[in-house]
């Protein structure tokens, strides 16, 4: 299915050889560390500022490492990065949509109002807020990332867990005599899944963005892990040389748009309506 | 012939106001004076400072902002130099050397209307030592202030002090106008560390008689200084003077070459390489008293394993200050201890060569007890000292530290929170970078052990009896050969043992449009921006 959807469409086969691309980079790098061809943490103060050459492909930085061992080994920290945000955001969401939509009522409405007031900030804002009050760190800023997205997936869910309660399965199962937790998991839920994966999927390009962002701010992993977003920070100080904050930009971008363009053509396969288009 | 100059002369004017008006913002560091004709200074820095409060204010650019804003009774003309009569006429020491009368000039005003007397003098100063803030301890060797007339001051010493005509350069001893700050909450009292509550006012007003007046304070983005027209003495060029807070010297290059500001004052060593054709820049070197230094708690409790002296000892031997001295560029130099190399009696510095010695460091670390190592944190504030990123330098201390064996995690966060645990002595391992309070070797006393930098490391004066007692003596003694032997052997002390190993003296790199002049460097003040004007 996946070579058929390729063959017709451009960008999803783009996306996917891209994502696939960094995946593997990110997989190898952490497998064999020895493949990139300096350390990402070896420092070489003879040769700082070096301009892309043949022994250094993307030039050096303020304290001479190789810019683009840097950027391969920070390949590992985008994708876990928008990984576990995406896994994590989506998994409260689910639960927490899933519970408000099949109660109802007076839970339903406190349950959505407390969401919305969170949706109601302006998200990089307040993962700002979160990351900086708790102190940059890896772990906060990821929090602060699952804080800000996961109301996203609970409207959801929970419109699909209201709009899916009222089926005869669900019914029928009732009437068998199934429990609660059984027809929301075993009826409910299973039935529900579809839209919040290809939610995911969208999310996952602009996820890894906004972590770059945090990690500009300097709100990611202190220094001197290889974050992409950091090492542009690192290239806006040292903005003579072009080449410190270029590339690990360019990482930035392309595994953005890679996931965006898979995520775009995935909701079009599963959207009815466009997917002749196809 | 007179009729042909007076139609070329047209022409030209003509022709230059085309230029002029073609030139747009674009060219605006050319011409000084803006839309309405108000003449207006734009420098650009990378600022620190928390209050303007001149009781309270200590940070390194606080008298960049102050010294011009609040007369005090002597000033520096030149770094380092003996200090100038500010608002004093004339000064006379008495023979025991204990106290000292000043006379005023006369028909001084504060830039509110009222006259400036003897009264505001003490009462200043008396605000600023009961206020108890960072730099109180200025004052700690005044007994007490007389007033005997409206034009005489006299300050009686606790004790013989070297140095005291240098500490009255300093904001604490800036002169207030008490009538206006006590409208605003402002007391002398004792309890003023609680009572007084004009901290904020004083940000975003002044109640001064310098040259200017702070007109308006937007933390993070800028401080506008505007003229003080009550001013007693020759007043200065520009009617305004912006101080734009951008951090990053690669924003303040830019924005100087494209003319929007007049001076851009962090910039690195590698910026200025940049810049060296182009035109209209002139660039400025001067050798800086800033400081960067390595803080190691003394307190197991705090520092752990760093509290041990030869852990300490260890880390001094293994770091790499030629490589350090690579990052913070040209010029810059690493003295053997928290004195700067410029003032009297300072050692010469070290050799970068020889100065890293890992063999020995990890013999130390043996006799330690910590022979595989330990991890700890290290940190640092987000910020550019001198043109040197904080974060940057840290790594490479990461990386020097690894050599034996102590794993390092760097902790950045902003200065505003990060000033905070680092006054109080809480943390383990940090950098931190230190401007001289006045231009005297005794302001670096602060740094021993018991005295108030050194308790921020938790180092305590029982820690090194010989060494805080030699502190004490040097402060107070007035002869000069054997104040350069007591400095000289304090140095040494403080090779031998000490919570501070001093990484860097920088050297200052910045620039300015080149159609402005009297911007010399200052270490006191940085520019003394009354003398600032165009060519």
């Amino acid at each position: 299915m996946l070579l058929r959807i390729m063959k017709n469409n451009l960008l999803f086969s783009i996306g996917i050889i891209v994502c696939a691309l960094w995946i593997l980079i990110a997989i190898v790098t952490v497998l064999v560390p020895s493949i990139t061809p300096y350390s990402y943490l070896a420092q070489d103060l003879a040769n700082r500022f070096q301009a892309p050459s043949s022994a250094h492909w993307f030039g050096t930085d303020s304290i001479g490492r190789d810019v683009f061992s840097r950027v391969l080994v920070g390949s590992r920290i985008s994708l876990i990065a928008g990984l576990i945000t995406i896994a994590l955001a989506s998994l409260m969401g689910m639960i927490y949509g899933g519970i408000a939509g099949y109660i109802g009522g007076l839970t339903d409405e406190i349950m959505m109002r407390i969401s919305e007031m969170v949706m109601a900030f302006p998200g990089i804002i307040l993962a700002m807020t979160i990351a900086a009050a708790l102190g940059p760190s890896l772990h906060n800023t990821l929090l602060a990332m699952v804080i800000i997205w996961w109301p996203n997936y609970a409207r959801v869910m929970r419109s699909m867990v209201i709009a899916n309660k009222e089926n005869e399965y669900v019914e029928a199962a009732k009437s068998l005599g199934a429990s609660h937790f059984r027809i929301f998991f075993n009826e409910i839920m299973p039935n529900s899944l579809g839209p919040v994966l290809v939610l995911a999927t969208l999310d996952f390009g602009n996820a890894i963005l906004l972590f770059s962002g945090l990690s500009f701010l300097g709100l990611g992993s202190p220094p001197p892990t290889p974050e992409w977003g950091a090492m542009v920070a690192d290239g806006v100080l040292n903005f003579n040389y072009w080449w410190i904050g270029t590339f690990p930009g360019l990482a930035i971008l392309t595994m953005s748009v890679g996931t965006n363009f898979i995520g775009d053509s995935l909701r079009d396969f599963l959207d009815p309506r466009l997917r002749k288009e196809i | 012939m007179r009729k042909n100059y007076g139609i070329l002369l047209a022409l030209l004017t003509v022709v230059l106001l085309f230029a002029a008006g073609c030139g747009g913002s674009k060219d605006a560091g050319t011409k000084p004076e803006a839309a309405d004709g108000t003449k207006q200074l734009i420098m650009a820095l990378d600022p620190d400072y928390e209050t303007f409060d001149p009781g309270l204010a200590y940070e390194v650019y606080a008298l960049l902002v102050l010294h011009p804003v609040y007369d005090t009774l002597m000033q520096f003309e030149d770094n380092l130099d003996a200090p100038i009569y500010g608002i004093a006429e004339s000064h006379e020491l008495s023979k025991d050397g204990l106290s000292y009368t000043f006379k005023l000039r006369k028909g001084i005003k504060f830039a509110g209307g009222n006259a400036l007397t003897s009264q505001d003098v003490k009462w200043s100063a008396e605000r600023s030592m009961n206020l108890k803030g960072n730099g109180a301890f200025l004052a700690d060797g005044i007994k007490s202030i007389e007033t005997p007339d409206s034009d005489t001051v006299v300050f009686n010493l606790k004790g013989q002090d070297a140095s005291f005509l240098t500490k009255l350069t300093y904001n604490a001893f800036g002169v207030i106008d008490s009538k206006v700050a006590m409208e605003n909450e402002a007391t002398n009292a004792v309890d003023a560390n609680t009572a007084d509550k004009a901290k904020l006012w004083f940000d975003t007003h002044s109640a001064g008689s310098g040259p200017y007046v702070i007109e308006s304070y937007t933390p993070k983005v800028e401080v506008v200084l505007a003229r003080n027209k009550n001013y007693w003495g020759k007043a200065p060029y520009y009617d305004k003077v912006v101080l734009k807070a951008i951090s990053d010297p690669g924003t303040q290059l830019m924005m100087l070459e494209k003319g929007d500001i007049d001076i851009a004052f962090n910039l690195g060593p590698e910026h200025v390489k940049q810049i060296q054709d182009k035109p209209g820049i002139e660039i400025k070197k001067a050798q800086s008293m800033t400081l960067t230094f390595l803080l190691m708690n003394r307190d197991p409790k705090i520092g752990g394993p760093i509290a041990n002296p030869d852990v300490q000892k260890a880390i001094r031997l293994v770091l790499d200050y030629q490589g350090m001295q690579t990052i913070a560029g040209e010029g810059s130099i690493t003295p053997v201890a928290p004195f700067q190399v410029g003032f009297l009696g300072t050692l010469p510095p070290r050799d970068p060569k020889t100065a890293q010695n890992i063999e020995k460091a990890k013999e130390l670390m043996k006799k330690a007890g910590y022979e595989k190592g330990f991890k700890t944190t290290l940190e640092v504030a987000t910020l550019a000292v001198e043109g040197m990123d904080l974060p940057t330098l840290a790594q490479k201390i990461q990386n020097d530290l690894l050599q034996i064996g102590i794993e390092t995690e760097i902790k950045t966060s902003d200065i505003m929170v990060a000033l905070d645990p680092y006054r109080k002595g809480t943390q383990a391992l940090s950098l931190w970078y230190w401007g001289p309070d006045y231009p005297d070797p005794n302001t670096q006393l602060a740094f021993l052990p018991g005295n108030p930098v050194g308790l921020r490391a938790n180092w305590t004066a029982d820690m090194n009896p010989e060494l805080a007692e030699l502190g004490k003596k040097a402060a107070v003694e007035v002869d000069k050969a054997t104040r350069v032997k007591n400095l000289e052997e304090i140095q040494k002390m403080m090779d031998e043992d000490s919570a501070f190993d001093v990484l860097l003296q920088h050297a200052r790199h910045y620039a300015t449009r080149d159609n402005i002049q009297g911007t010399d460097y200052i270490d006191l003040y940085k520019i003394d921006l009354k003398d600032v004007s165009a060519k």
